[in-house]
């Protein structure tokens, strides 16, 4: 078997415009890799339309780095003609009718769907365990997690599956499973990539990211995905070149770590890589200080409320009208309705949307709902506030590295907890990015996150590049 | 915290879903202890004006129609006629 999908999409850029190779060696290669791994990562693959294209690639010349580039996308991104379930059986025969506004990116920059990985359901959950299709396995460890929910799209990565991979991300469902698998994971700023045909979970937090072997790939990928979109309202205006400060120096930058990262929920390996961090980053002419975030000890409630509320606002639509699961046990509109949904929903989205009922309805609105809205921008401006006097914060991505698979299946709370860390930036709407920095004792990978002002993650990625290209404990 | 019957019962008929006896069960414990989660943020003091999307784009309308061809709407449907999607009578004769 071929080694290119190990090469960074440069090196295989100038492979096919020196025509040392042709994008259907690629795609050859990722099929058989994929069809021999067993783990898990994808739901659907779109081997026969890769090939098609893969062939007619072969006339056209190579007119940009993504060209012929195979890449796999979470199944919450609607692909035209391309099942997409959402990992769930509500959309196990769901055929989208329209591309997501990023699939029509990667269409246009000749990129090869190579197919669709598995998640969460509906992107609920932090391990990848609540798929419909089975849990993916993490390849540093079969019996571990890979973190979730865009589980399936980083191992994809990790294992080399494929070079690149499209994630979203939540609550953390990007940074954390990148982290997990030892891979480079952003969330954007949110409204830096158009929202335009994912799968919506919670419509304020949710933010399409890139998921890469590397920093300067992940920016490169931003710059494809990114930009104003007028079928999302929310999306903004911006062409930064995001890989345009990536070797610059980090010398006089100010760093700040909040208390919250480093207590006694952060397991002592985590903790001491990041202490190895800051040392690193003090020896190299950078102010670290630890600092204060009023309100983000808060971020797990204020999440769980408003995503659990959003989510069962936006999994209304699913009611075997229109598309997805129709349950065939109904005698009137409301049994057909209910069995529908509890027929075609996991446990997790179940127990997620009942909750999210709940607390949307008649006084709990005010009570739980808009309550959690107003610490919501406290929130934003304590950490606006911090970024007055700091250029980056950094912390931990996880608590801890993967843990067993099974372990803590159908326990919602642990699954929010875990993501406590992550969770904040999607509050605040923030870009934060996971960068791998080493492996615990049982080679467990550890991710750093590094968080910015919104629409500077331009900042980020020189921070973390130059951690990449200099701090050892990471190789 | 655990939830009554009744509670579970509630819940579920607000989010559409039909439970069986011992899933009530399972959702007094698991629906309970999310609950237990989610009144924290009861005890949060502080005050600001609500953020509902992070963004400060401000409102506006679609400026353009983004509407799929009517025959590529109805492939999903479960049930069409047609050019309809077939549903159960709603109102009684």
């Amino acid at each position: 078997m071929t080694n290119y999908l190990t090469l960074s999409i440069e090196e295989i850029n100038k492979l096919l415009i020196n025509q040392k190779i042709k994008p259907i060696d690629l795609v050859n290669e990722a099929f058989e890799k994929i069809e021999k791994s067993d783990l898990n990562a994808f739901i659907t693959l779109n081997k026969e339309e890769a090939v098609k294209l893969a062939k007619e690639l072969e006339n056209q010349p190579v007119d940009n780095l993504f060209f012929g580039i195979p890449i796999a996308i979470k199944d919450n991104i609607v692909t035209k003609g391309l099942l997409t379930t959402a990992a769930s059986k509500m959309l196990a025969d769901f055929n989208p009718p329209y591309d997501a506004t990023v699939i029509k990116k990667i269409k246009e920059a000749k990129m090869i769907i190579i197919g669709k990985t598995n998640m969460d359901e509906f992107a609920m959950g932090s391990t990848g365990e609540t798929s419909y299709y089975g849990p993916t396995l993490n390849p540093y460890n079969k019996s571990k997690i890979p973190g979730g929910s865009s589980s399936g799209s980083a191992v994809a990565v990790s294992a080399n599956l494929v070079p690149l991979a499209i994630g979203s991300d939540t609550g953390g469902s990007v940074r954390q499973p990148s982290a997990l698998t030892g891979i480079v994971g952003m969330k954007p700023t949110y409204g830096r990539v158009s929202r335009y045909g994912l799968i919506a979970f919670a419509s304020s937090l949710d933010q399409i990211g890139p998921m890469t072997k590397t920093v300067t790939e992940n920016a490169q990928l931003l710059n494809l995905i990114s930009g104003k979109d007028t079928k999302d309202l929310n999306s903004i205006n911006t062409n930064d070149d995001f890989t345009k400060k990536i070797g610059c120096d980090i010398k006089g930058m100010k760093i700040a770590i909040p208390d919250f990262y480093m207590g006694d929920v952060t397991a002592p390996v985590i903790k001491e890589k990041i202490l190895e961090i800051i040392e690193f980053l003090k020896n190299n002419g950078v102010v670290v200080e630890s600092v204060k975030i009023p309100f983000i000890e808060h971020s797990i409630h204020l999440y769980q409320v408003i995503a659990l509320g959003e989510a069962s606002s936006n999994l209304a639509r699913f009611d075997g009208i229109r598309y997805g699961y129709l349950s065939d046990n109904y005698n009137d509109l409301n049994g057909l309705y209910e069995n529908t949904r509890s027929e075609g929903f996991g446990d997790e989205v179940k127990r997620r949307i009942m909750i999210g009922s709940y607390i949307l309805s008649s006084e709990n609105a005010d009570k739980y709902y808009y309550r959690a809205l107003k610490i919501r921008n406290l929130i934003k401006k304590s950490f606006e506030n911090i970024f007055n006097n700091y250029d980056l914060i950094i912390g931990p991505t996880t608590t801890d590295v993967a843990y067993d698979l099974g372990l803590f299946q159908n326990d919602t709370i642990k699954g929010f907890y875990d993501d406590i860390f992550v969770t904040p930036v999607n509050l605040a709407g923030l870009p934060a990015l996971s960068l791998p920095v080493g492996k615990s004792l049982d080679n467990l990978p550890i991710g750093l996150q590094i968080i910015s002002k919104a629409m500077d993650e331009v900042t980020i990625y020189q921070l973390a590049s130059y951690i990449e290209q200099n701090f050892n404990g990471g190789k | 915290m655990k939830l009554s019957e009744e509670q579970v019962k509630h819940i579920a008929k607000l989010a559409k879903i039909k439970l069986k006896d011992n899933e009530i069960t399972m959702y007094q414990v698991t629906l309970g202890k999310l609950m237990a989660e989610i009144d924290q943020v009861e005890d949060i003091v502080g005050e600001g004006d609500i953020l509902i999307s992070p963004t400060n784009n401000d409102n506006q309308w679609f400026t353009e129609a983004n509407f799929q061809p009517n025959e590529a709407l109805l492939e999903n449907a479960p049930h069409t006629k047609g050019n309809y999607i077939e549903v159960e009578r709603v109102l009684n004769d």
